[in-house]
C-alpha cells in the first residue's frame, strides 16, 4: 500500500501530462488483465465442455 | 509501401539503443556490480524480444496500432492505440529536452536551449518528410561511423593506461538485492523495453524471420556493448564519480591521453551525444506520428510532422524545466509507464491472442 501511494504521488508531483498517461497506462493495463481473465474463464468452459463431450 | 532492409533495421535498432545506453552508466545503482545488472538484463531483454516478436510474427503488415485493434477489437483497441501515441509524445518531449539540455550544458552554452532543439527538429522533419527508407539508408551511413568511433575510444582509454580493473571489485559487496533492483524495472526496460517501439517499423521489413533474427542480434550487440562501455566506465573513473557524471561517457573520452599527442578528443563525445539524441528522438517522435495518423485516418502522415514537432517543443519547456529534473523522475518513469505498456500490455495481449484462438473468435490473422 505504501509503494502504491509513493507511486501514486510521484506521478502527481510530475504534472498534469505525465498523469494522464501514467493513470491511463495503469488503467489499460488493469482492464486488459480483466479481458485476458474474460477469456481464460471462457476457454476453461469450452475446455470443460469439449472434455464432456 | 516503403520497404526497409534487415541491415538498415538493425543499423536503425542499434542506433536507437546506442542513444540510449551508450553514454549513461546503466545499472551504477548497483555500484560495483553494475556490470552483472547489464549481463542480467540483456539475457532477460532476450525474453522481452522474444515477447515483442511473437505478437509481432502474427501480423507481420500491421503495427502496434492494427494489431491491438486486430486482436481486441477497434473499441478495446483504438484508446489503447491513443494511449500509446501519448506515450510517444511524452517520450520524445522527454528525450529532445534531455538531448538539447545536455548539448546545452556541455558543448554550446551561450545558445539557447530552443535554438537548438529548433535545428534538430529541422533536421529530424526534412528526414522522415522523406521518408522511413532515407531513414534506414542514414542509419545505414552513420552506425559504421558511430561503433568506429565507440570502438576507437574502448582501445584509446585502455591504451592511455587508464584502466584499473580492482575498481571492479568485491563482487556482490551488497549481496543480490540491490543488482535486483537496479535490474528492475530500469534496466530490463532500458534500453531492452525500448525495442517495443519496433512494432512501428518491423512492417516496413515485412518478413518475420529476419525481423526476429535482426532484432536478437541487435540487442545481443547492445548488451555486450553497454557491458564493455560500463566496466570501462567504473575501472577508469571508479563507480563513485561514474554514479554522479552528468554524461560518464564524455568523462571517459576526457581521459585519453595517447603521449599528450592524441588528447582533448571531446568532438567525439559531441558527435555521440547528438547521433544518439537524435535517433532516439527520432524514434519516439516518427512512432506517434504514425499512430496519430492512423487512428485518424491521415493518409499522409507527413501532415503530423509540424504541428507535432511545435507542440512537443512548446510542452518539453512546460514539463521539464531543466536536467536534473529529467533525471529525478527517471525511476517514477518507468513505474508510470514502461511497467504496464512494455512488460504487462504485451502478455496481456499474447495471452488474449491465444485465449481467443482456442475460443474461435475473430482476430484477423495474417501468419497463423
Amino acid at each position: 500500500m505504501k509503494f502504491i501511494t509513493k507511486i501514486i504521488n510521484d506521478t502527481i508531483e510530475t504534472g498534469i501530462g505525465q498523469s494522464i498517461i501514467a493513470f491511463s497506462a495503469w488503467g489499460y493495463a488493469f482492464i486488459l488483465v480483466a479481458v485476458t481473465l474474460y477469456y481464460a474463464v471462457l476457454s476453461l468452459i469450452k475446455l470443460i465442455s469439449g472434455n464432456k463431450n | 509501401m516503403e520497404k526497409i532492409s534487415k541491415n538498415q533495421l538493425f543499423c536503425l535498432i542499434m542506433m536507437g539503443q546506442i542513444g540510449s545506453t551508450n553514454l549513461w552508466a546503466l545499472g551504477i545503482e548497483a555500484k560495483r556490480d553494475a556490470w552483472i545488472v547489464d549481463i542480467i538484463s540483456t539475457i532477460a531483454g532476450m525474453g522481452l524480444v522474444w515477447l515483442y516478436t511473437s505478437i509481432y510474427s502474427k501480423y507481420p503488415e500491421k503495427n502496434i496500432v492494427g494489431i491491438t485493434q486486430s486482436i481486441l477489437g477497434k473499441t478495446l483497441g483504438w484508446p489503447l492505440g491513443f494511449v500509446y501515441f501519448m506515450i510517444y509524445t511524452f517520450n520524445a518531449t522527454r528525450t529532445t529536452s534531455e538531448f538539447a539540455d545536455l548539448i546545452n550544458v556541455t558543448f554550446l552554452q551561450d545558445t539557447p536551449n530552443l535554438v537548438i532543439q529548433i535545428i534538430f527538429y529541422i533536421a529530424i522533419i526534412y528526414v522522415l518528410f522523406l521518408g522511413i527508407e532515407t531513414l534506414g539508408r542514414i542509419a545505414e551511413i552513420i552506425f559504421p561511423v558511430v561503433i568506429l568511433l565507440i570502438i576507437s575510444i574502448y582501445i584509446m582509454i585502455i591504451a592511455s593506461k587508464q584502466i584499473n580493473l580492482k575498481e571492479l571489485l568485491p563482487v556482490f559487496q551488497g549481496g543480490f538485492k540491490p543488482i535486483l533492483k537496479a535490474f528492475y524495472p530500469i534496466g530490463i526496460n532500458f534500453p531492452f523495453g525500448l525495442v517495443y517501439v519496433f512494432f512501428q517499423f518491423w512492417k516496413y521489413n515485412g518478413s518475420v524471420k529476419e525481423v526476429k533474427k535482426t532484432t536478437y542480434w541487435a540487442l545481443a550487440l547492445t548488451g555486450v556493448n553497454l557491458t564493455v562501455s560500463l566496466i570501462i566506465m567504473v575501472t577508469s573513473m571508479g563507480f563513485n564519480y561514474t554514479s554522479v557524471a552528468t554524461i560518464p561517457f564524455l568523462e571517459v573520452i576526457k581521459l585519453i591521453s595517447l603521449g599528450d599527442i592524441i588528447t582533448n578528443l571531446d568532438a567525439i563525445g559531441v558527435i555521440l551525444v547528438f547521433m544518439g539524441g537524435f535517433y532516439l528522438t527520432i524514434l519516439f517522435y516518427y512512432s506517434a506520428v504514425l499512430i496519430f495518423a492512423e487512428l485518424f485516418h491521415i493518409k499522409d502522415y507527413r501532415w503530423v510532422l509540424i504541428p507535432l514537432a511545435v507542440f512537443i517543443m512548446w510542452y518539453s519547456k512546460i514539463y521539464e524545466p531543466n536536467y536534473p529534473f529529467h533525471v529525478k523522475y527517471l525511476v517514477p518513469q518507468y513505474w508510470q509507464q514502461w511497467v504496464p505498456v512494455s512488460n504487462i500490455v504485451p502478455i496481456m495481449l499474447l495471452l488474449i491472442f491465444y485465449l481467443k484462438r482456442y475460443c474461435n473468435m475473430e482476430l484477423n490473422i495474417q501468419n497463423k
